[in-house]
């Protein structure tokens, strides 16, 4: 009885040691200023925002996700807070270099870059945002 | 009082015994009973988990107090009105705290209840005998959770306390139906030194519970967000495996089973602090074996903290008084290590939700509703209540868009798996407890 209690033990001290040792299926925060493997399907406007996160969060040196949560006014604990002015010029100068690169590699028409950027550097985010949405919608 | 031997008892007796062994079971169980109520109550008194916690600390505080306190005292006074004074101090506390509009009156209310178990707790011993005492309060302490989990689901908190009154009331049968207490004074017999060893082990096992009976449920009910009553059927696996080793205990040397069970806490408090995910199967095991470690050593080493004859209701008082003394001390360490480690994991939790939708491959015109609705749950977890993260998601499709359900599902096993994990240092700091136990159990092998 002891000796089969005891390999029950063992046993069950090999197994919690196995799936505590299993590396932990979690989400990185990538760095940003890294290129990364971007989500098939989202479209192309969602694909120049995400460029143009990664770029904006660069330049701010933090990552996409500190810099969505605080431009969204969410709490951000221990982490840097920019003013909304700050974040702005961060968000345009990224959107602005993704439109490049995206005109660059043949995503966009060379036509419509001059005319994006515009939009970019005057239009205010909120209504750029609803804008991507109306467009995707 | 005089305990009732086995040929005395005629079935009005036996039955009045039975109520006074429930309400010993219940005055046990209430130390945790409420623990998946916790959202309930902190839903019902807009409060947060860190004030409501107050109606669990209250109750084993007062019950460590005053039945330290007691130890004192209460071989001079006549067992039988202590039970009786106890039943109806408990009784008329739970009535309160069925009633209770405020938190400070719940709060007052579990304190009075806390005292009035003590009382009952103490007064029981020499009615009951050591044995029925002992399994009654084992029994108690394990199946807490699940029992407060059926309740509150069935009905509502309110009637966890409203159901235990009429249950408690009834043990007040047998101290009116016991004989004159011819020898109910003890006399001042200062021998309690003896059961200094397993009292120590007994303070630190029962702080090690702290990790099963609340972590593991708070961990089941605000992170994984069961309801009550399947937080109950998870944890009911504690009180069966308590169950389930009785005839091993019996079977097997008694300092085997105290040294034994030790090491089976914390190896469960081991495994609950190194979950890999929150697939039910681990908790339930790791529980399980909090359990049977729980049914192997706390009945023997109940049997050798309690005195018998003289001294017996003042060595049930000391060990009563020193377990739930263990439970609060411990409760005043982990709470501030879990309070220290939750805000910094809530917010990689929200990082890692980030960017879970960000990556998502569905297109923005569902991914930018979803995130405000979910940043809006997330904003409820910091107010303090648990948050439905799956809800924004079928709210926006998800129950028909495979994409919006992988998403949904990935997000939430990255928040609870991550939130998890910010309970590690606590579980690790009660096994740390129960392996002190273990320790402790050594020394009772020495002096053998």
């Amino acid at each position: 009885m002891k000796a089969l209690l005891a390999a029950l033990l063992v046993g069950a001290v090999v197994l919690i040691v196995v799936e505590a040792r299993r590396p932990p299926d979690l989400p990185r925060i990538a760095n940003p200023c890294l290129e990364r493997r971007l989500p098939a399907g989202g479209g192309e406007v969602q694909r120049l925002i995400l460029v143009g996160l990664d770029r904006a969060a660069c330049r701010l040196g933090t990552s996409r996700e500190t810099l969505v949560l605080s431009a969204g006014g969410g709490a951000v604990p221990g982490g840097p807070r920019w003013n909304r002015q700050t974040v702005d010029r961060a968000v345009r100068a990224g959107l602005i270099g993704a439109i490049d690169e995206a005109a660059r590699r043949g995503d966009i028409p060379s036509f419509a870059r001059p005319l994006l950027e515009e939009i970019v550097r005057r239009v205010p985010i909120d209504l750029l945002v609803r804008g991507a949405l109306a467009l995707t919608g | 009082m005089q305990p009732m031997v086995a040929g005395e008892r005629g079935p009005v007796e036996r039955l009045a015994l039975a109520a006074v062994a429930v309400a010993v079971a219940i005055a046990f169980a209430d130390s945790s009973v409420v623990v998946l109520a916790l959202p309930e109550l902190y839903g019902r008194f807009h409060t947060t988990i860190v004030g409501v916690s107050w109606v669990v600390t209250a109750y084993n505080a007062a019950v460590a107090a005053v039945a330290l306190a007691l130890v004192l005292v209460v071989h001079r006074a006549p067992a039988r009105r202590v039970l009786a004074g106890g039943i109806v101090v408990f009784v008329a506390a739970s009535v309160a705290c069925a009633a209770a509009q405020s938190l400070p009156f719940l709060v007052t209310a579990r304190t009075v209840q806390g005292a009035g178990a003590a009382l009952l707790i103490a007064g029981a011993l020499p009615l009951l005998g050591a044995h029925t005492w002992t399994t009654a309060g084992t029994f108690g302490a394990a199946v807490g959770p699940a029992l407060g989990g059926v309740v509150t689901d069935a009905f509502d908190w309110r009637a966890i306390f409203a159901i235990q009154a009429p249950l408690a009331a009834a043990g007040l049968v047998a101290p009116l139906l016991a004989r004159a207490d011819a020898s109910l004074d003890e006399g001042w017999r200062p021998s309690l030194a003896r059961t200094l060893r397993p009292n120590l082990c007994l303070g630190l096992l029962f702080g090690a519970l702290v990790g099963v009976l609340f972590l593991a449920v708070l961990l089941v009910i605000t992170v994984w967000g069961y309801r009550p009553l399947a937080g109950a059927a998870i944890v009911s696996s504690l009180p069966a495996a308590t169950l389930a080793v009785r005839p091993l205990a019996r079977r097997l040397a008694a300092r085997d089973a105290v040294f034994g069970g030790a090491a089976l806490v914390a190896l469960g408090l081991v495994a609950l602090a190194l979950l890999p995910s929150s697939a039910v199967a681990y908790p339930m095991l790791a529980l399980a074996f909090c359990g049977a470690g729980l049914g192997l050593a706390v009945p023997l080493l109940s049997n050798d903290a309690l005195e018998t004859g003289a001294e017996a209701t003042r060595s049930g008082t000391l060990t009563t008084g020193i377990r739930h003394l263990g439970l609060v001390l411990a409760l005043a360490v982990i709470a501030p290590i879990l309070a220290a480690d939750l805000p910094p994991a809530g917010h990689r939790a929200t990082l890692r939700a980030t960017a879970v939708l960000l990556d998502a491959p569905v297109p923005l015109s569902q991914k930018v509703p979803v995130a405000i609705d979910v940043s809006h749950q997330f904003d409820r977890a910091q107010a303090g209540e648990v948050p439905d993260l799956a809800a924004p998601f079928d709210a926006h499709g998800a129950r028909s868009d495979v994409q919006l359900a992988r998403t949904r599902d990935r997000l939430v096993a990255t928040v609870e798996e991550t939130m998890t994990r910010a309970f590690r240092r606590s579980f690790l700091f009660s096994a740390g407890l129960a392996a002190a136990a273990l320790a402790a159990a050594l020394t009772l092998r020495r002096r053998a």
